[in-house]
Parts: C-alpha cells; sequence; structure tokens
C-alpha cells in the first residue's frame, strides 16, 4: 500500500514564506527601485497587499474544487483535451520559473562568490540536491524546511541589525515625487515575480492534513514573506539610495558587504547568502516538485517520484540555454514574463472559480425547481 | 579464454561435488540432532544417561552425579549439571543433602505411587522448579546453568533452578561517568541487569518479556517496558523485529542493534545505547522500549530521536537553567566538530575577505613556510588525530602516557616547527578534537568523524557553498531518517510545541507535567502541576 504523505500546517506556512521569499528577496529591491524609485517601498505595501488579495482568490478556487490539485481542477472544470492543453501549458510555466531560478542563482554564485567554478558545476551541484529532496518525497522536506527554518529568521534578523546603523531616512523622501505612474508600473512586475507564481502551491495544498488551517497558514506565509521584502526593500533604498539599488544586479548583496562589526567580523555577505541559498533552494524545489507532478498527471504516472531525475536534467539544460543573453533575459522577466504570470496564474483561477460557481448555482436552482 | 574456462571448469566441477557431499553428511548430522531433541525422556535411567552422553559429548565440564535412595524401592536417581554455571553450593545443599539425609524415612512411610511428588515437592528445596519431558528442554536449561534431575522409572527430568556464576558485579560504568547521580552500572548479567531496572521502578506494569535469540549462542534477551505507557504497536515491533532474527550468535547488544535498526546505511544511530541503568529507566519511563541483552553491560532502547543523543542523564539532576546551556553548548559543539575544519579551509582559500585584515595577515604568515595548500594540511593533521585517537583507545595502560607524549610533542609542536603544518592548523585540530568529546553518546561522534572528512573535501572544492549543500543535504538524510516509526528529528521537525521542554531546552521539573509526545499518547500526564496543588490546600 502506498503511504498517503501529509504535510502539517506549520510546515505549510514555512513552505509558503520560503516560496514568496526565495530568489525574489534577492532581485526585487532593484526591479522595483529601477521603476519607482524612492518609491519602491509604496510599491512593496500595495504589492504585498493586492499578493496577499491573489492569494485569497486561489485560496477561494481550491475552497470551490474541495481537495482537487490544479491539474485535476483543469481537467473537471475545461475537460479532458483542453484540461490537458492548459496542463501542458502549466508544465512549462513550472519549467521556465524553475530554469531561471537555477540560472539566477548560478550567476549569482559565478559573478560574486566563485568566480573561477564553472556554471554547470555551481547549478548541477545545486540541481542535484534538488533532485535528491524530491526523491525523499514531500514529509521530509517539509520537516527540513522546518529545521532551516529558525536558522533563515536567525540571518534575517541579524543581517538587519547589522545593517541598521547604515540607515538613512532621507534617503525615501520625497516621496511620490514622479507621481502614481511609475509605481503602478513597479507594482504590476512586483505581482508577476513572486505572487503570481504562488499559484504552484495549489498543488502541494491537498498534501496539508488540516485544510482549513491549512488555508490560514498560506496567507499568513504570503504576509510573512511580503513583510520581509518590504523590509529588504525599505533597508536597501534607506543603505544604499534608490539610484544605486536601481544599478545593481544583486541588491541585498551589496547590503550585505556592508554589513559586520568592525575588527571582528567584516564582509560577513557569505554567511548571509546561506539566507538565500536556503530559500532559493525551497523555491526550486517546489517548482520543481508541481513540475514531476504535472507531469506524472500528464502522463499517467504512478510513481512520480521517477520523474524528478530526467526533469531535473530538462531544468538544468533550460537554465544554461535561457541564460545566455542577460539583457534579453531582464528584459523578458520584467516585460514579458507578468503578462504570463497574468493569464496563467489570474486569469485562469479566476475562470475555474467562477465557472465553479455557476455550476454550483446552477445546480442549486435546478434543485429548487 | 575457452582453455582457461574449460581448465576452470574441470577443477571445479569436483571441488563442487565434494562440498556437496560434505554439506549433505553435515546436514545430516544436523537434522539427526534436531530429531533426536524433540524425543522424549526414556523412563530406564542408564539409556537416559548415556543418550545425554552422547548429546553433550566428552565434555569436561558436565557433572552427572548417580545416588541411589532407599525408599519401598531403591531409587536411581542422577543430578547432571555444568559446573561453572551452576551454583555447586546449592545443588549440594537443597538437592543432594535434603534429597540424601531428609526423604528416605518419608519416601520408607508412603505409597510407591506417591515418591515421584515427595521428591519433586518434598525433598528438593529449591524456589525454581519444573518438570520438563523432551531433550532439548533438558538441554537447553542445562546449558543455561540449571540442574536436572532424572529419576528411573519416570519419563520427566526436574529442572531446578541453580543458576550461579561468577559476575563482574555491580560496577560504575566507565564509558558515561558524571559528576552527580547515581554510579551503579550494568553487567554482563541479564538477571543482574533487569534487577537494576526493577529494583527502581516498583510497578506491577514494568514487563520484562523474555527471548532467546541465536541459534548456536542462545543469547537471552529481555524487552522491557511498562504496559500503559509504551506504545503497544512500538512494542509489538520491537517484538517482530527481533523474532525475525535468525543469526548463529549474538555476542553485544550492537548485534542486536544492527539487526533491528530501520535504515542500514546511514552514519548516525537509530538505537540509543547506554550502559547506565538510570539512562534506560528514565526512558522506559518516557514509554519506550529497553532491550537487555545477555553478556554485556550495555542495553539499548527504542525508538531513539536526534535530541537524545546530546542528552545526558546529569541534565535532570542538576539545575535546570545550567542543564540548557549545556544543552546548547553540546549542539553547537556538535556543529562546530563537523565544521570547523572545513569552514578553516573554505575561508583560508576561498573567501578570505571574511576574516578581519589583521587575523588574515597573521594567519598568512603562520602559512607562510608551508608547502602543502589547506586542504592537505588539514587532512594530514586530522587523520593523524584519528589514528592516535584509534591508538589510544585500545592501547594498555602502561603505554598510555609515550602516546600522549609522541601526539603531543611530536606531532604537535614538531610538525609545526618543522614546517609542515601552520600553527593555527593545530589549534583548529585539537579544538576539533575537544569539541567532539563533547556529546556525550560515543556513537553519535562516531558518525560526527566520519562525515567530518565529507565536509573538508566539499570544503576543498566549492568552499561555503559546498558546505551549505552538504549541511542541506545532511539535514534531508537525517529528517528521511526514522527510528521505530518515530521521525529522528521529532521534536525539531516536524515541530512539536509540547516536547520543546526536553529536547534542546530542558525547563524546570515543575513545567515537565507530560511525557513526550512522541511515543504513546495514551497515558502521558507525568505529574500534577505542583502549584496547583498547593493552591488546592
Amino acid at each position: 500500500m502506498k503511504k498517503i504523505e501529509k504535510i502539517s500546517s506549520f510546515q505549510f506556512f514555512i513552505l509558503v514564506l520560503m516560496f514568496v521569499v526565495g530568489s525574489s528577496v534577492l532581485y526585487i529591491p532593484s526591479v522595483l527601485a529601477a521603476s519607482a524609485k524612492e518609491d519602491a517601498w509604496i510599491v512593496g505595501v500595495i504589492g504585498g497587499l493586492l499578493g496577499v488579495g491573489i492569494v485569497f482568490l486561489y485560496i477561494k478556487t481550491a475552497e470551490a474544487s474541495q481537495g482537487k490539485d490544479l491539474i485535476q481542477m483543469y481537467d473537471s472544470v475545461f475537460g479532458f483535451i483542453f484540461g490537458k492543453v492548459l496542463t501542458i501549458f502549466f508544465c512549462f510555466y513550472c519549467l521556465i520559473i524553475a530554469a531561471l531560478i537555477l540560472r539566477g542563482i548560478g550567476d549569482f554564485m559565478l559573478t560574486q562568490i566563485m568566480p573561477e567554478t564553472p556554471i554547470e558545476i555551481i547549478m548541477g551541484l545545486f540541481i542535484f540536491l534538488v533532485i535528491h529532496a524530491q526523491k525523499y518525497g514531500v514529509e521530509v522536506f517539509a520537516r527540513t524546511a522546518e529545521i532551516f527554518f529558525p536558522w533563515i529568521i536567525f540571518l534575517f534578523i541579524f543581517g538587519v541589525c547589522m545593517i541598521l546603523p547604515d540607515i538613512e531616512f532621507v534617503r525615501i523622501f520625497p516621496i511620490l515625487d514622479n507621481g502614481i505612474k511609475p509605481i503602478l508600473k513597479g507594482t504590476f512586475s512586483y505581482l508577476g515575480f513572486p505572487y503570481l507564481e504562488c499559484l504552484l502551491l495549489l498543488m502541494l495544498l491537498p498534501y496539508c492534513n488540516h485544510l482549513t488551517s491549512a488555508k490560514k497558514s498560506w496567507i499568513l506565509g504570503t504576509i510573512a514573506g511580503a513583510i520581509i521584502l518590504l523590509i529588504t526593500i525599505f533597508l536597501s533604498i534607506m543603505v544604499l539610495g534608490p539610484e544605486m539599488t536601481a544599478r545593481q544586479s544583486y541588491v541585498t548583496y551589496i547590503l550585505a558587504k556592508k554589513m559586520g562589526i568592525p575588527h571582528v567580523f567584516e564582509r560577513m555577505e557569505v554567511i548571509i547568502a546561506i539566507f538565500w541559498i536556503l530559500t532559493i533552494f525551497y523555491k526550486l524545489l517546489l517548482c520543481s516538485f508541481c513540475l514531476t507532478k504535472s507531469i506524472g498527471r500528464l502522463l499517467k504516472v504512478e510513481e512520480e517520484k521517477i520523474l524528478a531525475f530526467p526533469l531535473g536534467i530538462i531544468i538544468f539544460c533550460t537554465a544554461i540555454i535561457s541564460g545566455e543573453d542577460v539583457v534579453y533575459l531582464n528584459d523578458f522577466s520584467s516585460n514579458i514574463w507578468p503578462f504570463v504570470g497574468l493569464q496563467i496564474g489570474l486569469l485562469l483561477p479566476l475562470l475555474i472559480l467562477l465557472i465553479q460557481k455557476g455550476k454550483k448555482w446552477i445546480k442549486q436552482k435546478d434543485q429548487f425547481n | 579464454m575457452s582453455l582457461s574456462g574449460k581448465f576452470f571448469k574441470a577443477k571445479s566441477q569436483p571441488s563442487q561435488g565434494q562440498q556437496n557431499q560434505s554439506n549433505q553428511t553435515s546436514q545430516n548430522q544436523d537434522n539427526q540432532q534436531k530429531d533426536f531433541l524433540k524425543e522424549s525422556i526414556q523412563t530406564n535411567l542408564d539409556d537416559n544417561l548415556t543418550k545425554l552422553k552422547n548429546l553433550l559429548g566428552n565434555s569436561s565440564d558436565v557433572v552427572s552425579r548417580t545416588f541411589i535412595l532407599s525408599g519401598k524401592r531403591s531409587i536411581h536417581l542422577a543430578v547432571i549439571y555444568i559446573d561453572g554455571l551452576a551454583d555447586s553450593k546449592s545443588i549440594q545443599h537443597f538437592i543432594l543433602e535434603s534429597m540424601m539425609l531428609k526423604c528416605e524415612e518419608k519416601l520408607q512411610q508412603s505409597p510407591r505411587a506417591e515418591e515421584f511428588s515427595i521428591i519433586k515437592d518434598f525433598a528438593i528445596t529449591i524456589g525454581e522448579i519444573k518438570t520438563v519431558n523432551t531433550w532439548e528442554d533438558v538441554s537447553n536449561s542445562i546449558m543455561s546453568g540449571d540442574s536436572a534431575v532424572l529419576i528411573d522409572g519416570y519419563a520427566v527430568a526436574i529442572i531446578t533452578g541453580t543458576k550461579g556464576w561468577q559476575d563482574r558485579g555491580v560496577t560504575e560504568p566507565t564509558s558515561q561517568n558524571i559528576v552527580r547521580g547515581p554510579k551503579d552500572g550494568f553487567s554482563e548479567t541479564l538477571r543482574t541487569n533487569t534487577a537494576l531496572i526493577r529494583r527502581r521502578i516498583r510497578d506491577v506494569n514494568l514487563r520484562v518479556d523474555s527471548k532467546n535469540v541465536g541459534t548456536v549462542t542462545k543469547t537471552d534477551i529481555a524487552v522491557m517496558y511498562i504496559e500503559g505507557i509504551a506504545d503497544p504497536e512500538i512494542v509489538k515491533e520491537v517484538h517482530s523485529r527481533i523474532d525475525k532474527i535468525n543469526i548463529d550468535a549474538i555476542l553485544e547488544s550492537g548485534y542486536i542493534e544492527e539487526l533491528i535498526q530501520d535504515e542500514t546505511y546511514t552514519p548516525f544511530p537509530t538505537v540509543y545505547s547506554t550502559e547506565r541503568p538510570d539512562v534506560i529507566i528514565a526512558n522506559i519511563l518516557e514509554g519506550r522500549v529497553g532491550i537487555i541483552v545477555d553478556g554485556t553491560p550495555f542495553a539499548l532502547t527504542v525508538p531513539a530521536i536526534f535530541t537524545e543523543f546530546f542528552h545526558a542523564s546529569e541534565d535532570y539532576y542538576q539545575r535546570a537553567d545550567f542543564s540548557t546551556l549545556v544543552r546548547i553548548l553540546r549542539l553547537s559543539s556538535f556543529l562546530l566538530t563537523l565544521l570547523v575544519p572545513a569552514a578553516y579551509i573554505a575561508v583560508t582559500t576561498f573567501h578570505q575577505e571574511m576574516l578581519p585584515t589583521r587575523l588574515l595577515i597573521s594567519l598568512a604568515a603562520a602559512r607562510e613556510g608551508v608547502p602543502f595548500p589547506a586542504i592537505v594540511e588539514v587532512l594530514i593533521m586530522e587523520i593523524t588525530f584519528e589514528i592516535l585517537r584509534e591508538a589510544g583507545v585500545r592501547l594498555p595502560r602502561a603505554v598510555g602516557s609515550a602516546i600522549s607524549i609522541v601526539g603531543a610533542l611530536v606531532i604537535g609542536e614538531a610538525a609545526v616547527q618543522a614546517g609542515l603544518v601552520s600553527s593555527a592548523m593545530v589549534i583548529v585540530v585539537s579544538f576539533t578534537a575537544i569539541t567532539s568529546f563533547v556529546i556525550p553518546s560515543y556513537n553519535f561522534t562516531m558518525a560526527v568523524r566520519m562525515l567530518r572528512f565529507l565536509y573538508i573535501g566539499l570544503a576543498a572544492t566549492f568552499g561555503l557553498y559546498g558546505i551549505i549543500l552538504g549541511l542541506m543535504a545532511l539535514v534531508l538524510h537525517m529528517c528521511s531518517l526514522r527510528s521505530f516509526g518515530v521521525p529522528y528529528m521529532e521534536s525539531f521537525g516536524p515541530f512539536n510545541k509540547q516536547d520543546q521542554k526536553d529536547s534542546l531546552f530542558r525547563l524546570p521539573m515543575k513545567k515537565m507535567l507530560t511525557r513526550p509526545k512522541l511515543i504513546g499518547t495514551a497515558n502521558n500526564v507525568r505529574q500534577t502541576p505542583v502549584d496547583q496543588y498547593e493552591e488546592k490546600k
């Protein structure tokens, strides 16, 4: 008999938090500062609120379809053929997110920490660990997330405390100097990057042992993640200023370089990098998990874990191909990717919710007649 | 190719045949013996004695004493026991003396039909007594130190409990020393050990289930638990895993540990072992199952979880705040002993910017004359240390001082002076060594000793990135482990708020109201809150 794997609400909370924070904490400040300048923190607030709203939509969608995961929703709402087509779209969505994350960690390690090591090795080691974690199953990697959670919180608080002496409040003024338009543009890309990707967590939700409290922890996890991102945005603007923030590709890393106690610890960035590596690991793991799961559903594979290795290789190769041109990649992730995200992450779930509500309504009407 | 193939075939065939033949004959012998053991005892004493002699051979330690009692008829009897295993004094006093001197009169007065019950119930003045009628039971009892009384004319043997051999006695445990707490340790005799436990748990629900494992050694094993506290599922699992063992010999509890553990390919122990009775008792009281093996002072408890290996029994005997501090110290020592050499390599070869400039300069100055890269330096010193430690463990006491001189002077100071290693490296290695001794459990330290080299390798190739990935892999592995169904990292992952009272922290006794949640949940109230009690008054 196959044992049903279950995770607790607390574990789900941690995974949500890691998923929201993972990799976006490294890029978001500069992306937002590029468009909204000093007002990037306003984007952080608005985007965070909207993000929670999006998660609320996902939760409603999940509630309407009673314990089904996303692929099953596609199948039941859109029918067999159209459901399969959407599943394939979703698989590509997962694959591209996973590949971008992997490329991100590879580029980061290569340019900032280990310039002499080939990127294939760095990424290969990382994806190998992800495959390894997937083989152990959801239960085990949720437990590891629980163990690493205190480390992550500690590293974050430690980092924030270390950087506090360097902040200058003047740097966030003037507020709303450039009008509302850049803020809206920033919010648009901010939604696309961490929040619309939360759609993937719909694949993980059925694993929770208490669905109602899991929904609560999903909201809480998103809020906690948004707060962490907001603090990071604040710090990078107040320490580096909007121009410096916009110009860096790894703002928080530059931030971390400024931390330290003189003559005792200096240049703590490698220690702080542990925070990113851990969160990015879980984000990549969840993406890869969703990819494996949905491909498994698509091909009707009973033991989905065997797909982890080949799909890991595919993610690895996609990451290598996708990152050849950094300028193109930046353009892609800020101008094209949010639209893809909107379609698959906002439009489709909304459609699923409406159709299911409609079906229910029709059913009720039939009963009354 | 073909020639050699033919050659081997030709050569191997007859030897195979021979082997088969010899196997067959030995199997036949085995089967014959097995059949014989199942047979029951005959009525004729002489026949019985010859058969027993055939069975036991000409062993010099088998004592067979025949004597005659004169009742209504002259009754031939024999007492068979093994010299050294059975207590010859009690045989002399309570079997031979009491039979020969006290019961002849009674035998003469009573009818012949009653003579067996007179011998069994009146004459033998020993507490433990039973009658058996197969050769298997007879031989097993004799081998475990009991003595068998055979009576002419009756097809049964009376087994009397006369076990009594030389024992080391209850002495102070050598592997786990403490300052405050009971100083007794287990010995090699199963009964002594179960008695040590029973003496402190005076509860009728303490169960001692006996088992016999090992086809040749027939080692006695006791499974101890408290009914109502221990999870019946786990008790059942322990029984079934031990029952599945089919091995010729169990010489130490390590055999059992390896044969019943959940995961074979892991450096971490998933069964807890100790020679301290108080630890076993505390574990049994928490709902764990104790396994005590005859012939070794090391007893086991299952399920074992990660934090358990960082607890010492002394934690509960001294102040709670200090115990918490010591536990945090132990856990950080675990991380340090695992990672310090690796971190040294990573920092000196990849991330020099992390160090303050002055420290970097002094480190560089110390490493100036060293011809090797940091990895070689670390490996030389770590391997040397492991060799020294291994040499020290099994050393005759008289040679001990020689090793410490060689270790400290020759390898430490001279190696630095000769420029083979830097002095910073010596500090790193000695620090690693000292921190590894902080972990209270010896078999957990072994895991760390092995894994340390893995991290040295990772650090030398990938720097801190490698160390972090290695740590993640390690935590993944540890989270995947289970010990008798209980997750190994229980109370950290899965996080369990209730069990935080006694994992990394040790709360004051007044706050420890329940047993750990991981095992039995049926009866987990430990104490009624003391403060509440006072209020009621």
